[in-house]
């Protein structure tokens, strides 16, 4: 049995063992909050087990720079800086857990320190054309608002300030991995 | 200021409204003298907020009760100017001694943000000529999502909106003053994403300010120094981070036509990137076993990017063969990344 989300998906109920050995290939759009993980309990008629499973988003991530500028959480973004931006209010501090490709050996821990890329925008302007409210989409559908919206040139869903896009290997704007949590 | 303050403001609500606010109002006064006696423009924006709002604070500061010194509240010939929040919105209100008091303006945004670090929240100064003062406020619903540079006519009479028709959008912006001839607002694009490196430039017209684009050229010329200067920084900075602000220097360079800049720039950062004391290696994310490992790996893929954006740079130039030489040793680097 899975834990729900609010994107609600079909995951698979029961798995079939051939000698002791079942396999089954879920797919996750979306957790509760800022969860890092989703439950998961497996039961047979001798035991119970309650498992959990990191729930990692891929999506496009931006340089942010902008060194000199106020964050939304009341920083001032420094040369080098080590935090992201996720397009929604209200996560100030939370850890986010970066990978530049799957498997990459190193991971990048950082916090949530900044609103955006893209969303939420108040108003369409000739900086951001995109309008819209906060756009939590690891609740929802796994898959930013900008990723599928032509306001948006560049489809990301996260920022990532200039030291930490630089510890992640990354020289443009590229697809990365990323979870809630340390 | 002490004359602005003997004056009390009330607004035209009901009777009993008047009084529950007085009350409110000498209650928060006497609290805000308690805690701020000296910062008189922060009491006194705090006397006049509204009673269901916050001061529109710079954000991640105490809310209502511990006024910042960011200076969110402004004092003006003609009164005291402040933001303030009320249910997620911001309002710009002005308190007159001269006027009726005029209906709050809405902002855009949830946060007022400054133009630069140094910057006051509000910014009143002459923007066109003569002694008329305009009022600048920017907001922002992010850093990365973008801001917004609010603009009103006359500071000393009633808010009158000077951009016509909303603010003007940006990822920053800069105040280009020069003297006897007032300020020009110069809004930039996000030059981390080489699809929105822009500029835009704003004048004055006596009334308002109009998007003229006047002298964008030099802007984006200026920006792409201030990028390229940043890039070929002796000041030793993560491999990458030279990089990609190169990659975006470069193109920009070539945008313009202007590959010998493009060519000097990659042939500096080149130099740079031989010495591996102007570069920093990979901390937060790498085993300190593997640290010189990778930053190895992150010089040899640097270089490669240089190389490869010499290559386009000497083909912008009309030089194919130097080209050539550049497009296979960033191939020679990181095949991966770049073929022969």
């Amino acid at each position: 049995m899975w834990e729900g989300a609010p994107g609600g998906e079909t995951l698979p109920g029961t798995v079939t063992l051939n000698q002791g050995v079942g396999t089954v290939n879920p797919t996750l759009n979306a957790l509760n909050g800022t969860n890092q993980t989703r439950y998961y309990i497996v039961s047979s008629t001798f035991a119970t087990d309650t498992n959990r499973i990191n729930v990692w988003f891929q999506v496009v991530g931006t340089q942010e720079g902008l060194v000199g500028s106020t964050t939304a959480c009341g920083g001032t973004i420094q040369p080098n800086d080590h935090f992201v931006a996720l397009p929604a209010t209200g996560l100030c501090g939370v850890s986010v857990n970066l990978r530049a490709t799957a498997g990459a050996p190193a991971p990048v821990v950082t916090t949530v320190q900044d609103v955006g890329p893209w969303f939420p925008h108040s108003s369409a302007t000739s900086g951001n054309p995109c309008v819209g409210g906060s756009n939590p989409y690891w609740n929802t559908t796994g898959v930013p608002q900008a990723a599928g919206n032509p306001c948006s040139s560049n489809g990301a869903g996260i920022d990532i300030a200039d030291g930490t896009f630089s510890d992640l290997g990354l020289t443009g704007t590229g697809t990365i991995l990323w979870r809630f949590g340390q | 200021m002490r004359d602005f303050l003997s004056r009390r403001y009330i607004g035209g609500q009901p009777l009993a409204g008047r009084i529950a606010g007085l009350l409110c109002a000498i209650l928060i006064a006497i609290c805000s003298a308690k805690l701020y006696g000296a910062d008189d423009v922060q009491a006194e924006a705090l006397r006049h907020l509204p009673l269901d709002a916050v001061l529109a604070r710079l954000p991640g500061l105490p809310s209502r009760g511990l006024v910042p010194s960011e200076s969110v509240a402004y004092e003006t010939p003609a009164g005291l100017l402040f933001v303030y929040k009320r249910a997620g919105a911001l309002f710009l209100r002005q308190i007159s001694q001269r006027s009726k008091p005029a209906p709050d303006v809405p902002l855009l945004g949830g946060f007022v943000a400054r133009m630069d670090p140094m910057a006051n929240g509000i910014i009143v100064r002459t923007i066109g000529r003569g002694n008329v003062h305009q009022v600048i406020v920017m907001t922002s619903d992010g850093a990365s999502a973008g801001s917004y540079l609010n603009a009103f006519e006359d500071a000393s009479g009633p808010l009158v909106d000077a951009t016509r028709g909303g603010p003007i959008g940006g990822s920053s912006f800069r105040l280009d003053c020069v003297p006897e001839a007032g300020c020009r607002v110069v809004a930039y694009g996000k030059w981390t994403d080489i699809t929105n490196c822009w500029v835009r430039t704003y004048d004055w017209t006596g009334v308002a300010l109009i998007e003229t684009d006047t002298d964008a050229a030099r802007y984006t010329l200026s920006r792409t120094e201030e990028l390229a200067n940043t890039s070929k920084s002796s000041d030793p900075m993560p491999v990458f981070l030279r990089a990609a602000d190169t990659s975006v220097a470069v193109a920009k360079y070539l945008d313009q036509h202007l590959p010998l800049a493009a060519i000097q720039l990659c042939k500096d950062v080149l130099q740079l990137l031989n010495d591996p004391s102007r570069s920093i290696k990979r901390t937060a994310a790498t085993p300190e076993s593997f640290q010189d490992e990778q930053f190895t790996e992150d010089l040899r893929r640097g270089t490669a990017i240089i190389h490869n954006l010499l290559g386009k740079s000497y083909e912008a130039s009309g030089s194919p063969i130097q080209a050539d030489t550049e497009f296979r040793l960033a191939a020679e680097l990181d095949p991966l990344s770049f073929r022969k």
